[in-house]
């Protein structure tokens, strides 16, 4: 929770999590550099910048790949969620990959040349009219911008100054992102490779962010029926104790029922940080728990306990024939409602 | 309540470890095992290398591109030539063009790939000495299918120094004056590199750059200079096989 910034809010848990990324990326790195050689049938090896082009530009790309799993994945199995609490540092490592697979590319082929290397880089192949030899690092500039983009702007000081609903959209970015790497891969090194290895990992790679997120994306529940205005949210033991269910409003985002001693209180689905699925947290210390990076927030008015400052949009509860009820137009932020109690 | 993980409280983790660690060792592994088969499936990049310092003194040809010809030997009967580049990704056409037909000491950093010898960094100082006049054979019209590399990323600087990934490398190398290669797909007159020019034998057109990196068939005349042959043809008219 933000009450003032940090360059980086260390705990155990980001020590950890980024440790193992890490050493995943290491391991990755060094077998591709130091271990692979030693079974490729070549007539003398690759040049070092080549080989590291390889190496760095395929691991940035199954590290995009598993950004882009792990959220799906998630809603699929609350166990991920773990893996989702620093994907930021996840981006940022990953657009540090980038970076080094760009910048071997850029001084072993546009430098050393009478061109600014800028200039070479952009007019060195300008072939835009065709697909075999189009200029594909057109697709690896606009994939490289997006990472940086979103890793300067990861920090929550952009976050607050941007709005969680600015962040997020532009946070999104990445899909764009993952589509210009894809592009920028199956029209150069692809068309280069005399293995279709790489292309079959690819494709691999492009089916299982699609079924994950399709997987996930399936929202089985629809706004319920509405009684003078009221949303029919269904019945209180639906909801299990410190858990809470979503109602989908129409036209709106969806609301988060939570269930406490006893009593319901209703808030945004949405959280305050970075939009995350409130309804999938929980009630810990008697405060509604974000999944996604803990963030906390009292379940009768919304607001983050002090010294923080978020502050949830409330919504009001009624009980008409054992159904709860919502009133979907919400309350400001930080408006107390009380909490409904189950009869 | 069921297991809820709050990301600062790492201890809230533990219902989860065993599964969080075996995903966490299962990407490491996949990892691991996808680096070591896609590091190990590089294409071939072929066997050019560096050949040495050199030093030496034959007569200049500047066109299409900077050749030194150097006096029939034991191993080279008909002459040997020698394409000519600078310092990085630049050629050296001026100083050919004012020694062009002359007798010349060159000296540069060799490389060599198959029957492309190639010097780059390239300085060249006036020679006393004979300076006969380079005999061009004529080897007939030629229909080659092949793919134009920049001759000195080609015969080994860099490996792979071919392909469409390298395209752009080579379009830069080759508006910058560096002799380009026409590498074919069948040898001709047992030559599967042969330097390029246009059809009147003169530096290709700025319009290469659409033809360069991938395979393009063309036609065009090929003629020789003492052991390199050379491509003369429309590169503007080149076709995807
Ligand atoms: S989105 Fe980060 S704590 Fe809720």
């Amino acid at each position: 929770m933000s009450a003032r910034y940090l360059p980086v809010g260390w705990n155990a848990s980001k020590l950890v999590y980024d440790g193992v990324l890490l050493a995943i990326v290491a391991s990755y790195i060094a077998v591709f550099l130091w271990v692979a050689p030693h079974f490729q049938h070549v007539t003398l090896p690759l040049d070092a910048y080549s080989a590291r082009m390889g190496a760095f530009g395929t691991c940035a790309f199954f590290l995009l790949t598993a950004i882009l799993c792990i959220g799906p994945a998630a809603r699929l199995d609350r166990r991920f969620l773990p893996l989702l609490y620093n994907r930021r540092h996840f981006g940022v490592l990953t657009c540090a990959v980038a970076l080094t697979h760009a910048n071997a590319a850029f001084e072993w082929y546009f430098s050393y040349s009478p061109l600014d290397p800028f200039v070479a880089l952009l007019s060195g192949n300008t072939s835009f009219r065709q697909i075999s030899g189009f200029p594909f690092e057109v697709f690896g500039i606009f994939g490289l911008v997006v990472l940086v983009l979103l890793a300067a702007t990861s920090h929550d000081f952009w976050l607050r100054f941007l709005t969680p609903p600015v962040w997020k959209s532009l946070h999104m970015g990445l899909y764009a992102g993952y589509l210009a790497v894809v592009l920028h891969v199956a029209l150069g090194a692809l068309q280069a490779a005399h293995n279709p290895l790489l292309a079959v990992v690819m494709t691999l790679c492009v089916l299982m962010v699609g079924v994950l997120h399709l997987a996930a994306g399936r929202r089985p529940a629809r706004p319920g029926d509405t009684i003078d205005g009221w949303i029919v949210a269904g019945r209180a033991d639906s909801i299990a104790e410190g858990r809470a269910i979503a109602v989908p409003v129409p036209g709106a985002e969806p609301v988060a029922i939570f269930r406490h001693d006893g009593k319901l209180s209703a808030v945004t689905n949405l959280c305050a940080h970075q939009n995350g699925p409130l309804s999938e947290g929980a009630v810990i210390d008697g405060c509604i728990t974000c999944p996604w990076h803990g963030y906390q927030y009292r379940l009768a008015d919304g607001c983050a306990p002090p010294p923080y400052t978020e502050k949830l949009v409330t919504f009001r509860l009624k009980f008409t024939d054992g159904m709860v009820l919502l009133d979907p137009s919400p309350n400001p932020p930080g408006t107390y409602v009380e909490p409904l109690r189950v009869a | 309540m069921s297991a809820f993980f709050v990301g600062w409280h790492l201890a809230s983790i533990r219902p989860w470890a065993g599964f969080l660690g075996m995903v966490c060792g299962c990407a490491m592994v996949l990892f691991a095992a996808v680096a070591l088969a896609l590091g190990s499936v590089a294409s071939d990049p072929g066997g050019g290398d560096f050949s040495g310092e050199k030093d030496l003194t034959g007569v200049v040809v500047a066109a299409p591109y900077p050749l030194l010809v150097l006096a029939p030997d034991a191993e080279h009967p008909t002459g040997h030539a020698v394409l000519l580049s600078g310092g990085g990704k630049v050629g050296i056409q001026v100083q050919a063009d004012a020694l062009n037909g002359k007798r010349v000491r060159a000296t540069g950093v060799g490389f060599k790939r198959g029957t492309i010898d190639m010097m780059v960094g390239v300085q060249l100082q006036p020679a006393e000495g004979p300076s006969p006049e380079p005999t061009v054979i004529p080897l007939g019209v030629w229909r080659l299918t092949g793919e134009i590399c920049d001759g000195k990323c080609e015969s080994g600087i860099m490996r792979p120094g071919n392909g469409l990934s390298h395209k752009a490398c080579a379009n830069v190398c080759i508006s910058g004056g560096v002799p380009p290669v026409f590498v074919t797909t069948a040898p001709v007159e047992g030559a599967s590199f042969l330097l390029m020019g246009d059809a009147q034998g003169r530096a290709l057109p700025d319009a290469f750059g659409d033809h360069t990196g991938m395979l393009q068939r063309m036609d065009g005349s090929v003629v020789r200079i003492a052991d390199v042959a050379i491509f003369r043809t429309d590169v503007t008219a080149a076709v995807t096989p």
